[in-house]
């Protein structure tokens, strides 16, 4: 007679044995295209597409890698390197107050720059000096220790309006407020202008205008035209991010994960705009395919804008690069130091950068 | 101007624990290394225990997504695959209690409440390729597997499928020797109980 445990070990080893291979292990998405717009710089991904069954969904946004690279600081033209330009060469880059900044934020900030820069893996550090904060390192690390001075504000904002270069505005202009769609028609964006080019011209002139979380506000990024609503989640309910490497492609990514307010608030744009827009973004309407999206948006510079093919409910965020170049290893590194610690208290403006004739300890 | 930049940078203000550039890198490869050599074994077991293909390896996708997440935090990485396997067992218990909380509000919408009937398994949602493939009398036990509390189905796959001892399968389960013992007795008792009932 067969017993229980007999059968149950049998059935167990037979349904065991229909498993003989695995696929490969994804601890970054790799962003799928789905279809590219003329004249866009960005690519379009959908949120959750390979874990939609499950709840907790990883999110990937594609980012342009340049737009990574290229933060919001205003270079005040290029700095002509004076002396040695080889690896070993100091570098000094000397960061004014946008506006004006107490003793103690100049001191908070240029802590966190330091952080950033030790998380980031480059050698350097960031001191106050008088009303500004020098920020010291390797020449050869110049563009990643500019890009680790931005002040580092993410938000989340869904997409109102869209204009491509040379492209007609697509999305729902009812729901911009009339100043914002005046502003919008008014603003002419061009495709490698520097952020504040673009800011000056929409009459920006701190981030509090365009980091608003309140209100509605417009962006260029990449030529590309954007109307954004109010945040629906602010930087500081991202409570990780961290450098992680894309398989089995071997590019990097970061790995955002937000708290329960973020999450939640996330979880309820997404499923409001997929059961709104989704079926007529796969239908080809242009205005639903606009208002499906979702911006990350860092200092006022949308870095990615993929569309919600599901509903996002786990509150894990990736941030990868466009294929196939991808975010290089340093790039993740950055930009995850910049979001780490939340937003510098004060905004910086790069008002010199020089490097030294004399070569670094050897 | 001084030229020490290129010197260590000093290590202030960042908290201990969170995971750096380089912990990061090691994390992927130690996890990629692990998920290699253990993810084949992980779905089966969870395969066993939700009865779906694409359920179990989503299941085991996550929980190693978990633990390259929580690397960080690991201060053992002997632990790795137990955290592992206990994630997966993790995983398939919300995959299952989502399952039949469906399937009681399904029921619940049709029949307008009644008793929900233990045994009652969600065979509907096995693959029929899987059912095909193991056959009917393999099903129905499994079904009764399934239709387990979850501490009494833990118990008795880790004994009686990965063979582990009375003392291993208390370790992984975080429970004593002896409700391990009573665990599998009784869910070797109910398995033949609803056997029975199906024939």
């Amino acid at each position: 007679m067969i017993t229980v445990e007999d059968r149950a070990r049998a059935a167990m080893r037979a349904i065991a044995g229909t498993v003989n291979d695995a696929p490969p292990l994804r601890l970054v998405e790799v962003p799928k295209s789905r279809r590219s717009l003329p004249g866009r710089g960005l690519v379009r991904v959908r949120w959750g597409g390979w874990l939609a069954p499950l709840a907790a969904a990883v999110v990937v946004l594609a980012v342009a890698v340049s737009l990574v690279v290229i933060k919001s600081i205003d270079g005040g033209g290029p700095a002509a390197p004076t002396g040695l330009s080889g690896s070993s060469a100091p570098v000094s880059i000397t960061l004014s107050p946008v506006a004006p900044a107490s003793a103690p934020e100049l001191a908070a900030a240029a802590q966190l720059i330091s952080e950033r820069v030790v998380q980031s893996g480059l050698p350097g550090a960031a001191t106050v000096s008088g009303r500004n904060v020098v920020l010291t390192g390797l020449a050869a690390d110049k563009t990643a220790l500019e890009g680790l001075a931005g002040m580092g504000v993410l938000r989340f904002r869904h997409v109102l309006l869209e204009e491509p270069a040379g492209g007609a505005a697509s999305g729902g202009a009812s729901l911009v407020q009339p100043g914002v769609l005046r502003l919008f028609r008014r603003l002419a964006c061009t495709p490698g202008e520097s952020d504040a080019a673009w800011q000056q011209e929409a009459g920006y002139t701190t981030p509090a205008d365009w980091n608003n979380p309140t209100a509605q506000v417009v962006s260029c990024s990449g030529g590309t035209k954007y109307v954004l609503d109010a945040a629906t989640v602010l930087g500081q309910e991202v409570t990780g991010a961290l450098p992680a490497p894309s398989q089995p492609s071997g590019q990097w990514a970061v790995a955002l994960t937000l708290n329960d307010a973020g999450a939640s608030a996330f979880s309820a744009l997404t499923t409001h705009l997929y059961n709104t827009y989704y079926s007529g973004t796969t239908a080809g309407n242009q205005n639903d395919m606009v208002l499906d999206q979702v911006a990350a948006v860092l200092d006022g510079t949308v870095l990615s804008a993929p569309e919600t093919g599901g509903p996002v409910t786990g509150g894990h965020l990736q941030i990868a690069g466009n294929p196939p170049a991808g975010l290089t290893r340093a790039a993740a590194s950055e930009l995850a130091a910049e979001l780490q610690d939340g937003p510098l208290p004060v905004a910086f403006r790069i008002a010199e950068t020089s490097t030294s004739s004399q070569p670094a300890s050897r | 101007m001084d030229t020490n930049a290129a010197s260590a940078p000093s290590p202030r203000g960042v908290p201990g624990g969170r995971g750096t550039v380089i912990g990061m890198a090691d994390a992927a490869g130690a996890v990629t290394a692990l998920y290699q050599a253990h993810a084949v074994g992980m779905i089966r077991l969870a395969l066993i225990m939700v009865g779906d293909r694409g359920a179990a390896e989503d299941v085991v996708q996550e929980a190693f997504f978990g633990l390259y997440q929580g690397w960080g935090r690991l201060t053992d990485s002997d632990r790795a695959l137990a955290y592992v396997r206990s994630s997966v067992l993790n995983g398939c218990r919300n995959v299952l209690r989502q399952r039949s909380r469906n399937e009681r509000r399904e029921r619940a919408a049709v029949s307008g409440g009644g008793p929900t009937g233990f045994g009652q398994p969600g065979s509907a949602v096995e693959s029929a390729e899987a059912a095909a493939l193991i056959g009917e009398e393999h099903r129905q036990v499994l079904d009764a597997i399934r239709a387990l509390p979850s501490r009494q189905r833990e118990a008795l796959v880790l004994r009686f499928y990965l063979d582990m001892s009375e003392d291993e399968a208390a370790r992984a389960l975080g429970v004593s020797k002896g409700t391990v013992k009573s665990a599998t007795s009784r869910a070797v008792a109910a398995v033949g109980r609803l056997l029975q009932e199906e024939s």
